[in-house]
């Protein structure tokens, strides 16, 4: 799959990036550490899109581990 | 010592001229026994628990547009799905080391699903369930996180029960943080437990009287903080599903007019993967005026030959207490190599093998696009720390945080990434919309 | 950024926050967090409360057993050792007793047989310390946290903020100062310090980055008795109150605990001595005359201060009286003392 290549490239290259990257200090996250930088900043919002568009699309949430299944109709 | 007069700086004893002095023993031995102090050289740690605890409550509307009467056959109801949802939400700290998390979801769906595809000359046109379906949803599901140094653990649970339904789920996720915490690397293990027990079998010969599945799903991340106000994160999970995976309340007929109706069936295997890639980026405006940009993307396959790219741009915009997020997502998908919105003439007496008629397996596109306001209302019953630690500028009590959001989610088999021929275009593609309301607080 | 201040009072002390950061709902539940910590250790070891352990282990006094401390209170006292050590007996936390002799308030001498007695109750070399064990032989020896415990505690918080990540804040829990970070510009802290004949002015200021500063002076509290003066300053060595030592003394410091040692152990040294021995220590300091004269450190100028301070002479870190006026504006803390 032409994708999937892809998207592993980019994983290394993802890595290659940050391993050259400056590292960002402990006393220099305030902005990192905003709620709105947070990867879901409204959890029960995040459920409740995941969990619509898993049942109204062929594919599954990505982005954190698996919970629960649902009776879609 | 001389008679200085008052003012003058007299310089005592003068530096060595390269300025640099070594630390006398004494100095030595008081900075060493003062380092030994715990808790004075900073430890970078994972993550903390939360310090506050918080309440949430949402409810939302899901609403979605009635079948067109162009696609629609005529059989059953055009009123297709509303789900009102109320979820709450706790978050709690139950150590220095621990919080839990409780969630609990209540819904009630109505409306009409879509049954089976119809052909009315060269149209495809839907057939949608006759008796409206009324039923409800409880969730419950809980998590405890455990922070040690660079790392953190949950354990999760979980069950999910509706009349015609039952799922149970736990799993297990640790994270662990390297580079003084600037990349984290994660990973979850969770199993999954589905049994079902259709409503109304009779109605139906092939429709089950009961039918289970478990699914595995492996899950793996790395987060990397890119710059000060940057950050990226790739995740990917594999998902292995086994046991009854068809839909029993969808069907699918062959073309031909005296074609009979046969249920739905899916292999009863799936494998299914992503990976998702996720970048934050921060700019600052003014000290009460700033954004945050939100990049998602999301590449999913399975080996029913689905394959789906999902685009999802948001921009976080603050005003002081004010924060409004507009967001747009795009998403494509291809067909399951099973899909078909009708079986060739005749193909239903045979066996056909695995078919299946539903708009979820078709090849679409669907656009979303979604606005939400959040207003903090905070330090809404100050109060003073006790004991004697009265001060000036401390305030505690309740903040509130009031949101309100619209999404308007549209699909068409032309939105695709790819072209669909109007055989495969699934006349029930849905479209809809969500109003939602949140209010929580933190105490 | 914003600039947030959070004024407290603990310790028996005016204290302050000012913490830089994004926002003010984060730095306020940060600085509860502080007061907080703060508050921790006021319990724990203010020998005024009676559920504190410094009040358990007063009370195991004369018991041979001793008490079992924790691993905070074990490294505090292993401190407090290495500052007895250092000072030839200066630094003394036992010394504490002696207040119950010297009343400050009563302008009257403290009377000889009393004063001998308690004598007998103060030196460190009396006591046993064997980690985790520590024994207080003597019934009424008493150990006295005070006097470094505010220092440990702005070094705790100025900790606890740059484990939040605060890049930028100064910790002032009454004139002990501890830096999380300089100002988001970079530019460091100016910290004034008070004029010790005129205590609502600055006599001097030092700018600081990191680290931390701390000062003791003799003016607080004295009487007069035949026309001698006699200052709160108590000679763990002697029990008496000690002269001819300087009007004050402020020295910076990687902590402030260790700062805060070396201004009380300074304190008890000749004036003439005092600025000497705290250039042996390697320490930055400016010590204060008590003729209002000040002498200091070529090296906190030019470690703590900018190459474009308005500080006049690059090997002098203080501004004389006088001078001070025009440079105010800078001045963000004034440096408030305790003993």
């Amino acid at each position: 799959m032409r994708t999937a290549m892809i998207m592993w490239l980019l994983l290394v290259s993802l890595l290659l990036a940050a391993s050259g990257c400056a590292r960002v200090t402990p006393w220099e996250r305030d902005l990192l550490a905003r709620r709105d930088m947070s990867w879901e900043p409204d959890s029960l919002e995040a459920k409740r899109e995941s969990h619509v568009y898993f049942s109204k699309e062929a594919s599954m949430p990505g982005g954190s581990g698996g919970g629960g299944g649902c009776g879609c109709n | 010592m001389r008679g200085d007069r008052e003012g003058e700086i007299e310089r005592e004893r003068a530096a060595p001229a390269e300025g640099i002095v070594l630390p006398s023993r004494a100095l030595t031995a008081l900075t060493t026994s003062a380092l030994a102090l715990p808790g004075l050289v900073t430890a970078v740690r994972a993550d903390t628990p939360i310090e506050q605890a918080s309440a949430s409550y949402a409810f939302s509307a899901y609403l979605e547009d009635d079948l067109d009467s162009s696609r629609f056959s005529g059989t059953g109801s055009r009123e297709r799905y509303e789900v009102l949802t109320h979820q709450l939400e706790f978050d709690l700290p139950v150590s220095q080391r621990m919080d839990v998390g409780v969630d609990f979801l209540y819904e009630k769906m109505s409306g009409a699903s879509p049954w089976y595809v119809e052909a009315s000359g060269t149209e495809r046109v839907q057939v949608m369930s006759g008796a409206t379906i009324d039923d409800t949803r409880y969730d419950l599901s809980a998590d405890l996180d455990y922070y040690m140094e660079d790392a953190k653990d949950t354990v999760s649970g979980g069950f999910s029960k509706e009349q015609d339904y039952l799922s149970v789920n736990g799993g297990f996720g640790t994270e662990r943080s390297f580079a003084d915490k600037n990349t984290t690397v994660s990973g979850s293990l969770a199993f999954s437990y589905d049994w079902i027990e259709p409503n109304n079998p009779e109605l139906s010969l092939a429709r089950p009287r009961a039918g289970e599945r478990w699914a595995i799903d492996a899950f793996a991340g790395l987060s990397q903080l890119l710059t000060r106000a940057s950050a990226i994160q790739l995740t990917t999970n594999f998902k292995y599903s086994d046991g009854y995976l068809s839909d029993p309340y969808k069907a699918i007929r062959g073309i031909g007019p005296s074609d009979g109706i046969i249920s739905d069936r899916r292999p009863d295997q799936k494998y299914q993967g992503n990976l998702m890639l996720r970048y934050r980026h921060h700019f600052e405006m003014t000290d009460r005026i700033s954004g945050s940009l939100h990049v998602d993307y999301r590449f999913y396959a399975d080996d029913w030959a689905v394959t789906s790219h999902t685009f999802e741009l948001g921009w976080h915009q603050s005003f002081g207490p004010v924060t409004i997020i507009p967001g747009a997502r795009y998403y494509s998908q291809s067909k399951a190599e099973f899909y078909e919105t009708l079986l060739p003439a005749g193909a239903a007496e045979a066996d056909p093998g695995d078919r299946s008629s539903d708009f979820r397996l078709s090849p679409y596109g669907a656009i979303s696009w979604k606005v939400k306001a959040e207003l903090a209302l905070e330090d809404l019953l100050d109060y003073q720390p006790a004991g004697r630690l009265e001060g000036i500028g401390f305030t505690g009590g309740l903040d509130l945080f009031l949101g309100l959001s619209y999404e308007r989610y549209i699909s068409d088999g032309g939105f695709g990434l790819v072209s669909v021929s109007d055989e495969d275009e699934a006349p029930a593609l849905v479209d809809f919309q969500i109003f939602a309301v949140t209010l929580t607080g933190r105490f | 950024m914003r600039l947030e201040r959070f004024r407290f009072r603990a310790m028996g002390s005016p204290c302050e926050l000012q913490l830089y950061g994004d926002s003010r709902k984060a730095l306020q539940t940060l600085a509860k967090r502080c007061t907080r910590e703060v508050a921790r250790l006021e319990l724990k070891y203010s020998r005024y409360r009676e559920d504190s352990l410094a009040s358990a282990i007063n009370r195991s006094a004369g018991d041979a057993k001793g008490v079992q401390v924790d691993d905070e209170t074990a490294a505090l006292l292993d401190f407090a050792e290495t500052a007895y050590r250092e000072s030839d007996g200066r630094f003394d936390p036992t010394s504490g007793v002696l207040r119950r002799v010297w009343d400050f308030r009563s302008n009257v001498l403290p009377d000889p047989e009393q004063l001998a007695e308690t004598r007998a109750l103060v030196g460190w070399s009396k006591l046993a310390w064997e980690r985790p064990r520590l024994v207080l032989p003597i019934p009424g020896m008493q150990l006295d946290f005070g006097g470094f415990v505010k220092e440990y505690a702005a070094d705790r918080v100025a900790a606890l903020c740059r484990e939040a990540s605060l890049a930028a804040g100064l910790v002032d829990l009454g004139g002990d100062l501890a830096v999380v970070g300089p100002h988001p510009d970079g530019s460091p802290w100016q910290v004034g310090i008070r004029n010790p004949h005129r205590p609502n002015e600055a006599i001097a200021r030092i700018a600081l980055s990191s680290g931390g500063i701390a000062t003791s002076g003799d003016y607080e509290r004295c009487m007069v008795v035949d026309g001698i003066r006699y200052s709160h300053l108590l000679d763990p060595r002697t029990g008496e109150s000690f002269r001819g030592g300087p009007a004050s003394v402020s020295v910076t410091a990687p902590l402030c605990l260790v700062a805060g040692a070396a201004t009380t152990i300074a304190m008890l040294h000749a004036e003439s001595e005092s600025a000497r021995f705290l250039a042996d220590l390697g320490l930055p300091h400016l010590v204060i005359r008590q003729n209002g004269t000040l002498t200091g450190d070529a090296r906190l100028a030019s470690r703590f201060g900018r190459e474009d301070d308005e500080i006049g002479v690059p090997a002098v870190l203080c501004q004389a009286i006088g001078q001070v006026a025009r440079v105010g504006h800078r001045l963000e803390s004034h440096h408030v003392d305790v003993e």
